[in-house]
């Protein structure tokens, strides 16, 4: 019955051998080898991932209503104590075969898309060897059979994005990006790792099947064990959740993601925008029915973390100037869309919806982001600025990438019968189900959302038709395809029938498009859209010989004008001054100052104590018999 | 007793043949012949590591005083290998003219302290343990000041001495209250008779300070940075890892077999050794431009790691303290290999001469990158592994808040092994180290470091056959 | 004989002597003083195993050998020492403890 599913360590092992192969023996041959020898590796993967999404959801489809856990390979790999082993094994479930589809299509793009875009960089090898370790350490992660196979693949996507990061090493700030992103991700590593030993050492085991499983008698040894009158469960849940926000870039863990930007523009669509930092949702997806279960409270967190950061980013990104950073943010954004849909979501059936619509929403998300990046990419390879006030007008030299981009905004905001709209429109319901405060807010993001999407595309493609040094040209078709294919994902995506694929306990239940939300929430998307149109579309709304004309025309200009001084009163002076500044100040002041504040002071008291090093032998002595005897004394005194 | 008994001493023995051979090597060939002398003990000591992994009987000599176990013949082959990994790395240094002459030295002085170690695991009571450990101190502050011509060396051995004879004095001090209210010096004896008293906790703590003196805990580590900057770094290597490892080893050994009756005393006592060594330790590397200074730091706060293993109190503690010591020896050797390569090439030992280093020298700087995430645990390299069965034998005993504290120093030692990669990887000077190639011992010797590095984590069995050879209290 | 002498007068001048030891080996500057001092702790330990053994344990001699070996360790200590003191006063041109500090922090 497996057949197709044993070629699934394939999956796993090509990406490997292409990263080995090409980091050892790479440059012995010309530097566009590696990068064939990369795709066509990927092609291969794709290929067989969608073989196998294919047979797993279709062919074979639900055994008895539910879509069974597949286990092609399990090897003990440690033999830790008698009751704890570790394995390295391959888990196909609806999540994973679903990640498997999504982490091949866009590294698959992302690769081809690199051949154009990273062409002539002295690190092309050394590109494709990483891009390669990346994808398969992603594939690791998303494929682990149990808890600790996880974290070792999540390390290591960990390591491939600080070095893809640092991708450009001689440019100062890529290089403290990279530090940043990787520090501040290892800081959140650490609640994780603490997490899965709580969790591994009251289960007893490591096994993604038993923590999630139905068999909840594992869960007894340690249910009614508290650490400062909360579960050690509810800790163990809290802690992993922590790993899982910090790959996430949740608030206030986020500060690395949009530095991470320093990045070639592929690997940002690749790692920061589809793939790695959906692990944490990833994360919270694999353990829900463990959250469910025994810690529904750290849901309840996730909810409002997922529902605040996707409004704080939303607001920041209408401010940014540097492409790659709205994206960022609105990545931001949309991932906490992610979270809070898990974090409303209930077990089971129609309960599960916001599981449901949460894998849906990644699913959607990674078609169109990386879409957006890749876009981005292509821009900024034309016009060789991240700044969006060195665009405009572009439409007319890149039609591809302008339609493309086009569709990408469009699906963002939720425009109807493009993929998001369907997702975004269950995450609402979910939403609205469950609390309706956050319903509100995502009401408001919704708009936000469509409003700085759109002034980011008028600003690129219309606005004002500047003269460019060099002729911006549309990008070469190893570019281009990505984009039109990556295009066609996001349209289509949403006519998947996801409920009746990925949901929370493995069985299918049908989903109705519910009216009541999706039109307030497509109207409010329009509002945004209109907002942005008015303020940002209007240079090349005149053309040139118009503002020669006077009179009425003349009049309807000045008009016009004077309504856009209203707007940039209210927007610039009020709006972004007031309250959009200020998060941005906040995020880059406080919440980084935080952060910076704390390496700070250990460098400072690492600095006071150098006095206890003093080079001299007597002083050394002196400590030394002092604490012996000092010890001795404490120990004396509580203990005897 | 049989001759055929002594051959539980196997490996003491061939060591003692060993030295005999150097030593007459030494008097009877008229040109101080340095290529001679490093070939016989390098072959000799090769053959002696060799032979040691041959499968070897349990039994005790003496009249208990000497013990061998599965477990002690696991940890004479991992301080073997340390060894034997150190004079390869040496072989270069030990050419150069200004150790004419001095090779029979260098050598005989470092199998001798490795016997001195030997004897601490075997030790049956405290008089081997006190013997072996000054056996394992003394010639290495000889080997500390080995470099006659410079004033930082003759300072790192005149500190070392004077340090480690006040701790031997405080450590012995321990040991005669021990014997006092014991009446006997014999560990298993001990083991029946130790309770919770003022005297035996003063004796207990006494020798915990004097073996943390060797181990470099805090606040009994003050010596180790000027001593590790000091000396030749063929010597310091060897302070870091193999004199380190024996030293845990013995600890770990010692409290397990005299003292398990009063583990309450010395589990909060490891609990705040192990706090303070790991921050101080951190707070000190964060600072320190010496690559050897660095690396000392680096390596107290590992030591802090290990402790959580001691502290796991089972025959799983015994094993991940066993495997982490294991992991360690490739990792930090890799480390000092490179810097010792380095020195040997241009004399530069600083963090900052090592800018622009993986443009001339990539294959080093790869090595050294390795080392470093090793140290700092990241998956999938062995030190992470090392690590995280550390920290599972602290959480099975339920010491969470430890953990936490553990974990969030592994993060901050992050920073600064970072700072090694950064300045090999990212920084631009004008000036780089030139590129230069290693003399064959080295490579070699860095080859089977980074082997290890990659392997150990992955080689499920070397675990399992650890784990199945220690035991608990 | 040492009859009459409680067992507790030894162990005062011996903890006595053990912490002299430490105080010259804190306060004095001339490192063969340090090696002094060292010596006094280390025979400090010695009268302890003595005493124990004679007074408590006397049906054995594990405390007699125990002090015969810290003595001939000690005086292969002091021999490695005031080797490395020689070449101290070789570098530095004195052997005040103070000016061996180059190395700090």
């Amino acid at each position: 019955m497996t057949g197709i599913f044993n070629y699934s360590a394939i999956i796993l092992l090509l990406p490997l051998f292409v990263f080995a192969f090409t980091g050892l023996f790479g440059s012995r041959f010309k530097p566009g080898f590696s990068g064939i020898l990369g795709t066509t590796g990927l092609g291969i993967i794709t290929f067989l991932s969608y073989l196998i999404a294919y047979r797993y959801f279709f062919a074979q489809g639900p055994v008895d209503g539910i879509f069974p856990k597949l286990i092609p390979y399990n090897i003990l790999w440690l033999h830790f104590t008698d009751k704890l082993s570790i394995h390295m094994g391959i888990l196909l479930d609806p999540i994973s075969v679903m990640m498997l589809v999504v982490i091949t299509t866009v590294s698959f793009m992302v690769h081809l898309y690199s051949i154009g875009y990273m062409q002539g960089e002295s690190g092309y090898v050394r590109y494709y060897a990483f891009l390669s370790l990346f994808t398969f350490s992603m594939l690791g992660l998303v494929l682990a059979t149990n808890i600790f196979q996880m974290y070792v693949f999540w390390e290591l996507v960990g390591v491939s994005s600080y070095l893809l990061i640092g991708f450009y090493y001689n440019k100062a700030s890529a290089v403290a990006a990279a530090k940043k992103a990787f520090i501040v991700t290892r800081f959140a590593d650490l609640g994780f790792l603490i997490g899965i030993l709580i969790l591994s050492y009251y289960t007893g085991t490591f096994d993604f099947n038993l923590i999630t499983g139905s068999d909840q008698s594992i869960f007894a040894g340690g249910a009614s064990v508290t650490f400062m009158g909360i579960s050690v469960f509810t800790w163990a849940a809290l802690l992993i959740f922590m790993g899982g926000a910090g790959k996430s870039a949740m608030f206030p863990l986020h500060i690395w993601l949009p530095d991470a930007m320093e990045g070639p523009t592929p690997v940002s669509a690749l790692i920061h925008a589809a793939t790695m930092v959906v692990a944490g949702v990833y994360l919270v997806a694999r353990l829900f029915p463990f959250y469910t279960t025994q810690a529904p409270d750290v849901l309840e967190v996730i909810a409002y973390v997922g529902g605040f950061t996707s409004l704080f980013a939303a607001v920041i990104a209408c401010t940014q100037f540097d492409i790659k950073r709205v994206l960022a943010y609105s990545t931001l954004s949309q991932i906490g869309y992610m979270m809070l849909a898990l974090g409303v979501s209930g077990y089971g059936h129609h309960e599960g919806l916001g599981f449901m619509a949460s894998m849906f929403h990644l699913f959607n998300h990674a078609m169109f982001k990386a879409l957006l990046f890749l876009g981005a990419g292509s821009i900024i390879h034309a016009v060789h600025s991240n700044s969006m006030q060195d665009m405009g007008g572009l439409r007319k030299y890149m039609p591809i990438t302008h339609i493309t981009f086009l569709i990408a905004c469009l699906t963002i905001a939720g425009m109807p019968f493009l993929s998001a709209f369907f997702s975004k429109d269950e995450i609402l319901v979910a939403a609205y189900m469950h609390h309706k405060l956050l319903f509100g807010v995502e009401y408001l993001v919704a708009g936000i959302t469509a409003f700085y999407m759109f002034r980011l595309y008028f600003n690129i493609f219309w606005n004002n038709d500047r003269q460019y040094h060099h002729e911006p040209h549309e990008s070469p078709a190893v570019m281009t395809i990505p984009l039109v294919v990556l295009a066609f994902g996001s349209v289509f995506a949403g006519y998947l029938p996801f409920s009746r694929m990925v949901t929370s306990d493995s069985m299918p239940f049908d989903t109705h498009m519910n009216l009541g939300i999706a039109i307030p929430s497509v109207l409010i998307g329009l509002a945004g859209i209109g907002i942005a149109m008015m303020m940002y579309f209007r240079k090349t709304m005149i053309p040139d010989t118009l503002i020669k004309n006077l009179g009425a025309l003349y009049r309807w200009t000045y008009h016009k004008f004077y309504v856009d001084e209203i707007y940039l009163f209210i927007t610039k002076k009020i709006i972004f001054r007031y309250i959009s500044a200020p998060v941005a100040w906040f995020d880059r002041h406080i919440v980084d100052g935080l952060m910076n504040g704390i390496a700070w002071t250990i460098a400072a008291v690492s600095q006071r104590i150098r006095g206890l090093q003093t080079g001299q032998v007597q002083e050394y002595g002196f400590v030394f018999v002092v604490s012996a005897v000092g010890l001795v004394l404490l120990f004396i005194w509580f203990l005897v | 007793m049989n001759i055929s008994q002594l051959l539980l001493m196997r490996n003491e023995l061939l060591l003692t043949v060993l030295l005999l051979i150097v030593l007459m090597v030494e008097i009877f060939s008229d040109t101080r012949n340095s290529k001679l002398v490093l070939w016989i003990s390098m072959t000799g000591f090769f053959m002696i590591t060799l032979t040691g992994f041959l499968p070897l009987k349990e039994g005790s000599l003496f009249g208990g005083m000497y013990q061998t176990n599965q477990t002690t013949w696991c940890m004479k082959n991992i301080l073997n290998l340390g060894l034997l990994l150190v004079l390869m790395q040496s072989w270069k240094w030990l050419e150069h003219e200004s150790n004419e002459g001095k090779v029979s030295e260098y050598v005989m002085l470092l199998l001798s302290t490795l016997m001195g170690m030997n004897f601490m695991f075997s030790s049956g009571d405290f008089l081997m343990m006190y013997l072996g450990l000054e056996l394992a101190t003394i010639p290495i502050a000889a080997l500390a000041a080995f470099d006659k011509f410079s004033n930082r060396s003759a300072e790192a051995g005149i500190k070392l001495i004077l340090s480690s004879a006040l701790s031997s004095g405080v450590l012995l001090f321990g040991i005669s209250i021990l014997y006092g209210t014991t009446g006997s010096i014999f560990f298993t004896d001990i083991a029946g008779k130790v309770s919770l008293n003022s005297l035996q906790t003063l004796g207990l703590i006494f020798f915990v300070s004097g073996m943390g003196f060797k181990i470099s805990l805090v606040p009994f580590h003050l010596w180790t940075a000027d001593v590790y900057e000091g000396s030749p770094i063929g010597i310091t290597s060897y302070l870091s890892v193999v004199s380190k490892g024996a030293a845990v080893f013995t600890l770990i050994l010692v409290l397990f077999k005299a003292f398990h009756a009063i583990i309450m005393i010395w589990e909060p006592l490891l609990y705040t050794l192990a706090v303070s060594t790991m921050t101080i330790g951190n707070l000190f590397a964060l600072r320190q431009n010496n690559m050897k200074r660095f690396l000392a730091f680096s390596s107290i706060t590992q030591a802090g790691f290990i402790l959580l293993g001691i502290m796991g109190a089972s025959p799983l503690g015994m094993a991940t303290v066993i495997y982490f010591v294991l992991i360690y020896v490739f990792t930090n050797l890799a480390a000092f290999g490179v810097v010792m390569a380095i020195s040997n090439a241009t004399e530069k030992e600083n963090i900052e001469d090592y800018k622009g280093l993986y443009l001339t020298n990539p294959k080093l700087s790869l090595v050294m990158l390795l080392s470093m995430f090793s140290l700092a645990g990241i998956p999938p390299v062995a030190g992470f592994f090392g690590k995280f069965f550390l920290f599972t034998a602290a959480a099975s005993k339920g010491y969470y808040m430890l953990v936490f504290i553990a974990v969030i120093n592994a993060t901050i030692s992050l920073y600064y092994y970072l700072r090694v990669v950064k300045a090999m990887f990212i920084d631009k000077t004008e000036t780089p180290i030139p590129y230069f190639k290693s003399d064959f011992p080295m490579r070699l010797s860095l080859i089977i470091c980074v082997a290890g590095i990659f392997l150990i984590g992955f080689a499920s069995f070397i675990y399992e056959y650890i784990l199945s050879i220690s035991f608990g209290i | 004989m040492l009859e009459g002498i409680p067992m507790k007068y030894i162990l005062i001048v011996s903890t006595f002597m053990f912490f002299s030891g430490v105080c010259g080996f804190i306060i004095r500057r001339n490192l063969i003083t340090l090696l002094m001092s060292v010596e006094l702790i280390l025979n400090a330990v010695n009268i302890n195993f003595l005493v124990f053994n004679r007074y408590l344990f006397s049906d054995k001699l594990q405390g007699h050998f125990f002090a015969l070996i810290v003595v001939a360790v000690a005086a292969a200590e002091a021999a490695v020492a005031i080797a490395l003191i020689i070449n101290i006063y070789r570098r530095f041109t004195n052997i005040n403890v103070e000016d061996v500090s180059e190395m700090k922090y």
